[in-house]
């Protein structure tokens, strides 16, 4: 064998020298496998002796467990199949134990008749190549990690930059601590938050520095005690509190709960804080949004209308819904207003555009139409003022309203529509749209020079809708379409009483609608209800049984309950007694009229004469008579018509009752 | 069968009893009071027995005010009146003093009458 004559090798020969001290190991092995040549650096790295090793070992048994059993099942195989096999990894075990990785690649060696005769391999160390690729591998797998952070972190700024309101923020931070960083409980604490706020970190320099703070164990609950007990951390995990800070200021802390202890490196921490910063900036945001929609919403609702008329031959429901994200006041109001005993006015309009010029042009429009009305109520003529009106406020131009007056005595509407979306008309027969009585917006120069009205006779019980066009606006379907199903929706909640109908039916138009406008909504319900009308004819000192059997019958007919049917014809008595004894102290004949009407569980009653209103001609007594009224009902207005066109004296008055009826 | 009347029942030991019926509004009130005022003339002491009143409105609490005002402050007054009722609401809502009030007739003289 060649191998036998390896130790006569001349020391100074310089391929031996080469051989030997190459900066990678060298061997060949026999058929079998035994090593017959192996270099020093091989032999050194094996921890024996090139003779421990040669006509001794083969190859395989300087392998790890691992790398032998892969060298019988994959290596040799296919070094004896192909004759040469390169860079396949293996781990050296030294004699000490310790584990080299190397690289092998071996071919075969044939003999001088051409039959396999062993094989020769060459073995490279791999200690530093492996250390690097795994560095590598570590720092990719952070920089993956942190780039993941990094998105859910932009995630978040961008969540954050598209949700308005406080509870949405809240959220969205607290959401972040369990997806970015895999909290278990997470909390968001505002130094305005009522009951914890700032003393959940008192006085703490690094977290009102706006420092990251990282701590576990019972350190947590020896510096934020409330912050532990809030998030319920046990003794074994960490709490990492994160201040929320704007301006050098910090507003609140994110604090998070991790139940296994981790670690946060300086990467997590600055994100941390970024994290931090940017939800101070949200919330501080979001703060700001909440106060200015408060402030717009709260201008908005001063400038409608407070006191509604009360009448027992009609009830009226209003509803105002501002715009989900507007931070300036919109121009839509609503107005009901009585113009004499028998004619009442209501109105719904929308004046263009947003903010505060607005917003006064609609108080103006408010205004004047009630200005305008009061001299005469006809709706063309109310609009033809009103074209000129709005020469003189440019605001206002171009507004949309519909405007109505309804005699109370034959519930004849008359109506007029500026450019705005039909009023819905609800009776016994369905709900229908009123499309007559159309013409221009206000001050419109295509308007024509008179203006149209209609006319419709409200039967009893009807309702009569009036709407801006927030109510049907959706930018995905025809205004027309739209228009027909509020109609619909009208005509299916016609059982549903007054009080319950305007929420509901404003929800079902609006659901889904994105970005919606401001909503303004009137209902006037026409003689809902049978109504008692009696009238006392007759002259001062004349007992007044009549009408309070015909009073209580009535009532008993409505099933209104005694306590409150004895109430009510006491207090139709007194202030009819009222009218008769000090209306007409010259003992004129008497005409007083008395209306009752109950609805939904609130009793009206209306008692009109035409005498003159003292409110205490003689001393006390007529004062009593008042107070005991008062006593008996809710709400009592006496309306002491004192101009030279309306005389004599209206007293409403309102009780709801002790049980609530059916009806 | 609404029309007030009154009468006198009895009048035994200078307690004089009188009962009304009918409606006591505003109405009557003012000629009630004047007749039923000269009708117990020097009386020491008056039941007003309005069990039989079916309406009673604050004129007509203003008659028993009137009443009430001579002789309530020597004890001298009884008014009878159910305890449920139209007119003993009216009585409660105008806060008529409830010690004035007795259910039976005869408690009511009891009440007035001079030991």
């Amino acid at each position: 064998m060649d191998a036998a004559g390896t130790e006569t090798w001349a020391s100074d020969d310089p391929f031996e020298v080469l051989f030997d001290n190459a900066p990678c190991g060298f061997l060949s092995t026999d058929v079998d496998g035994t090593i017959t040549r192996v270099n020093a650096t091989l032999a050194a790295w094996t921890g024996r002796s090139s003779e421990e090793l040669v006509g001794h070992c083969r190859f395989v048994d300087l392998l790890s467990p691992g790398g032998r059993i892969y060298h019988e099942t994959h290596y040799a195989p296919l070094l004896r199949m192909q004759g040469a096999v390169s860079e396949i990894a293996f781990e050296l075990l030294a004699a000490d134990g310790t584990r080299r990785p190397v690289l092998v690649s071996a071919r075969t060696r044939a003999g001088p008749d051409g039959t396999p005769a062993g094989t020769i391999t060459s073995v490279f160390d791999m200690t530093d190549r492996q250390r690097y690729e795994q560095e590598l591998l570590r720092a990719r797998r952070r920089a993956e990690q942190f780039a993941g952070r990094l998105g859910l972190l932009e995630q978040v700024v961008a969540d954050l930059a598209a949700v308005p309101a406080l509870e949405q923020v809240r959220a969205v931070v607290t959401g972040a601590g369990a997806t970015a960083f895999g909290a278990d409980v997470s909390v968001l604490q505002l130094r305005d938050d009522e009951g914890a706020g700032a003393s959940l970190w008192p006085r703490d320099p690094d977290v009102r520095g706006g420092e990251v703070v990282v701590v576990s164990g019972p350190g947590a609950t020896a510096r934020f005690p409330r912050l532990v007990d809030l998030l319920d951390a046990g003794e074994a995990g960490t709490v990492v509190v994160v201040p929320l800070s704007v301006r050098g200021q910090t507003t609140g802390v994110l604090a998070a709960r991790f139940d296994a202890a981790r670690t946060f490196d300086g990467d997590e921490l600055a994100l941390l804080r970024t994290l931090g910063r940017q939800a101070g900036q949200a919330v501080e945001r979001a703060q700001l949004f909440e106060q200015q929609r408060d402030v717009s919403t709260t201008l908005q609702r001063s400038l409608l209308p407070h006191v509604m008329p009360e009448d027992a031959r009609y009830r009226l429901a209003t509803l105002y819904r501002p715009a989900v994200d507007a931070l300036e006041v919109g121009g839509d109001w609503y107005d009901a207003f009585s113009l004499d005993r028998h004619s009442v006015v209501v109105v719904v309009g929308d004046v263009v555009g947003r903010g505060l010029h607005a917003a006064a042009a609609m108080g103006q429009l408010r205004s004047a139409i009630r200005a305008l009305a009061a001299v005469d109520p006809e709706p063309s003529t109310v609009l033809w003022h009103l074209d000129r009106f709005v020469d003189a406020v440019p605001a206002a131009r171009t507004a949309t309203l519909v405007y109505g007056v309804v005699d109370l005595q034959d519930g004849v509407l008359r109506y007029a529509c500026a450019g705005h979306p039909p009023p819905v008309l609800l009776d016994e027969r369905g709900a229908r749209l009123l499309w007559d009585g159309r013409s221009a917006p206000l001050g419109a120069r295509f308007g024509p020079a008179v203006r149209a009205q209609a006319e419709e006779r409200l039967r009893p019980g009807s309702r009569l809708l009036l709407y801006t066009d927030g109510l049907v606006e959706r930018r995905d379907r025809p205004l027309a379409e739209r228009i027909d199903t509020l109609a619909a929706e009208v005509g299916s909640a016609a059982g549903i009483p007054l009080d319950a109908l305007l929420d509901p039916l404003v929800d079902a138009m609006l659901r889904g609608v994105r970005r919606r406008d401001d909503v303004c909504v009137l209902c006037f319900a026409h003689a809902e209800q049978p109504t008692f009308t009696w009238r006392v004819d007759q002259a001062p000192g004349s007992p007044l049984s009549d009408m309070r059997h015909r009073l209580a019958e009535w009532l008993d007919a409505q099933t209104v309950p005694r306590p409150d049917r004895d109430g009510a014809v006491l207090a139709a008595s007194e202030a009819v007694a009222n009218s008769v004894e000090h209306g007409y102290p010259g003992g004129r004949p008497a005409f007083v009229q008395v209306q009752a009407s109950v609805d939904h569980g609130v009793l009206r009653l209306r008692i009109e004469d035409h005498g003159t209103w003292k409110p205490t001609p003689s001393g006390r007594h007529r004062g009593r008579g008042l107070h005991l009224i008062r006593r008996l009902m809710d709400d009592v207005t006496v309306d002491a018509g004192a101009g030279p066109v309306t005389s004599g004296t209206v007293v409403n008055m309102r009780r709801r009752l002790s049980v609530a009826e059916g009806r | 069968m609404s029309e007030l009347a009154w009468q006198r029942v009895t009048q035994t030991d200078g307690v004089h009893t009188v009962a009304l019926h009918g409606e006591l509004d505003f109405s009557a009130s003012p000629r009630l009071a004047a007749e039923i005022e000269s009708a117990v003339g020097e009386a020491q002491a008056v039941v007003l027995d309005i069990t039989d009143v079916t309406f009673i409105d604050s004129a007509g609490v203003r008659l028993l005010d009137r009443l009430a005002e001579v002789y309530a402050p020597r004890g001298a007054l009884r008014v009878v009146v159910d305890d449920e009722g139209p007119v003993r609401f009216t009585l409660r809502l105008c806060g008529f003093p409830a010690e004035l009030l007795e259910t039976s007739r005869d408690a009511a003289v009891k009440a007035v009458a001079p030991r």
